[in-house]
């Protein structure tokens, strides 16, 4: 019995045991006592995690959990060991059509080439993901970055340098919406907007996941995942998990 | 097509944008241009006109060292080029959101050649434009549309030996030696300043094993003389085995550096 016949949505992010382990480069006395036994460290460890269209999840754990290695994984730019991630149901690790549903927004962006134009940038951008125009302009005012527009990358702020990435982000309209840390440059102003911009793409659908260490910022979300050890400790609403999520941290 | 046309246009202008962003660049080249022709302009009239290993020129030393010099520079400025750009790109972050992108990772590589190659054809074409206009070096007899196909299949040898150096970037994230040591070997025994028959027997079946001999050879045949295709057709020949070989070889090897770094987590680490 039950509702089997309504046809269900797939996930925005199906993310299933991802494991990734990185080789630690050696000292020449291990590398002369055993040559071939490679040195690694377990960044994810069997990660599962389910994001569904609407969602807002926070990623929350202490530094090296392996939350920005799934951002990685998730943008294609580190292949996992085992394990699988699929955007919009198209695996990450294919290339192509799944690149266009992610999109990465970091106070550091190293798409944002120090020596050119916000607007330069953003034209670069455009012409990888094959956007129009149009996107350009409305995603920096989307972000209230307008201003910055013809300001060199180099000159800009942290802050502003956040907003024009969360622009860069925007501008392909992906399914699945990854900020890395971004609230920990923006002004009381601007994260605010960020948060107002968040509440409109989750009712347009679009899923959004928060890498982020503030928990007062994780406790607005709809969903919290502790990592810890490189895989999900717990999950659920913050009220579920605020215990595990303050002793991962030691508070 | 519209869009991979789309993409030649922003990453030749996002670089060319780069370039232009370092006030003064272009004034220091076409400065050091100048030095340099001075130099072989000197040598030149020191040696007279009437060298016998020079036939090609007419024994006009200036003119056959013009035409390596000039042309050397977007065979040699390629290949070097295509890899210091992708170190650049590892350095600041930039390759990593480039593989993150819909362009596939080995189009993005050879997209990032693109202006390397063409900063250095403009580079050679400055030269040699300098050298007939300053130093008033004649060539009036040039075939230019052989010429061009000549460079044209010399710079994608060199460009294919460009993608093995930033593979080698990719993976050990440091300048490429085997790059350097191509590069030296160019100068050394493809003919650049001095024809190729004054180097020891020994080195000949080498200076065979180097695009840029061909290409020179194609190039002065069709600059100098006014050579056609039936003249150049053993360069060329030459020029489209080694791209044959070549070309598809360097994917190979830079698709297995591509994903040796992403396995391994390292396409941003510096």
């Amino acid at each position: 019995m039950g509702n089997t016949s309504e046809p269900s949505m797939p996930p925005v992010l199906d993310a299933r045991d991802l494991v990734k382990e990185y080789p630690l480069p050696r000292s020449l006395r291990e590398l002369a006592s055993h040559p071939f036994r490679a040195k690694r460290r377990r960044a994810l460890d069997g990660l599962t995690l389910r994001l569904e269209a609407g969602e807002r999840v926070a990623l929350v754990g202490p530094n090296g959990v392996g939350k920005t290695t799934l951002a990685r994984i998730l943008c294609g730019v580190v292949l996992p060991d085992s394990g699988r991630a699929l955007v919009g149901a198209r695996d990450v690790a294919g290339g192509g059509a799944a690149r266009r549903e992610v999109g990465l927004a970091r106070p550091d962006d190293p798409a944002l080439h120090p020596r050119l134009d916000v607007i330069e940038c953003l034209r670069f951008h455009r012409a990888l993901y094959g956007v129009a125009e149009g996107e350009l302009g409305f995603a920096l005012e989307r972000v209230g970055a307008a201003d910055l527009a013809t300001r060199r990358v180099q000159g800009l702020s942290a802050g502003e340098r956040a907003k024009v990435s969360l622009a860069k982000a925007l501008m392909h309209a992906p399914s699945l919406l990854i900020l890395d840390e971004l609230s920990r440059v923006l002004d009381p102003g601007a994260a605010a907007r960020t948060r107002g911009l968040l509440s409109e793409l989750t009712s347009a659908g679009k899923a959004v996941l928060l890498i982020t260490h503030d928990l007062n910022e994780a406790a607005q979300c709809d969903r919290v995942v502790v990592m810890d050890g490189g895989k999900s400790r717990a999950q659920g609403r913050w009220g579920e998990v605020e215990g595990e999520a303050r002793e991962v941290f030691g508070l | 097509m519209r869009r991979v046309l789309g993409l030649v246009a922003a990453f030749v202008r996002r670089d060319l944008l780069v370039d232009f962003s370092y006030r003064g660049s272009s004034v220091f080249t076409v400065a050091g241009a100048l030095f340099s022709l001075w130099s072989l302009y000197f040598l030149g009239r020191t040696f007279g006109n009437s060298s016998p290993l020079l036939a090609v020129s007419g024994g006009d030393y200036f003119r056959f060292a013009l035409v390596g010099i000039a042309f050397s520079v977007p065979l040699r400025g390629g290949m070097a080029g295509v890899s210091r750009r992708v170190r650049e790109l590892q350095l600041f972050g930039g390759l990593e959101s480039l593989v993150s992108s819909p362009v596939p990772p080995f189009g993005s590589i050879v997209l990032v050649a693109l202006y390397p190659l063409l900063s250095a054809a403009v580079r050679g074409g400055l030269l040699f434009s300098l050298g007939v206009l300053v130093f008033g070096a004649q060539f009036p007899q040039a075939n230019y549309l052989w010429a061009c196909v000549a460079l044209g299949l010399g710079m994608a040898a060199y460009l294919a030996f460009g993608i093995v150096s930033a593979a080698f970037v990719v993976v050990f994230k440091r300048g490429d030696p085997v790059a350097w040591a191509l590069d030296a070997l160019t100068f050394l025994v493809s003919g650049i300043i001095y024809p190729v028959e004054v180097l020891p027997r020994l080195l000949h079946p080498v200076a065979a094993l180097v695009p840029a001999t061909h290409a020179l050879a194609a190039l002065r045949q069709a600059l100098l003389q006014g050579a056609g295709l039936a003249e150049i057709a053993p360069s060329l020949r030459s020029l489209l085995l080694f791209c044959g070989l070549l070309l598809p070889a360097s994917a190979l090897v830079l698709r297995a550096a591509l994903r040796k770094a992403a396995r391994d987590g390292t396409l941003g680490q510096v």
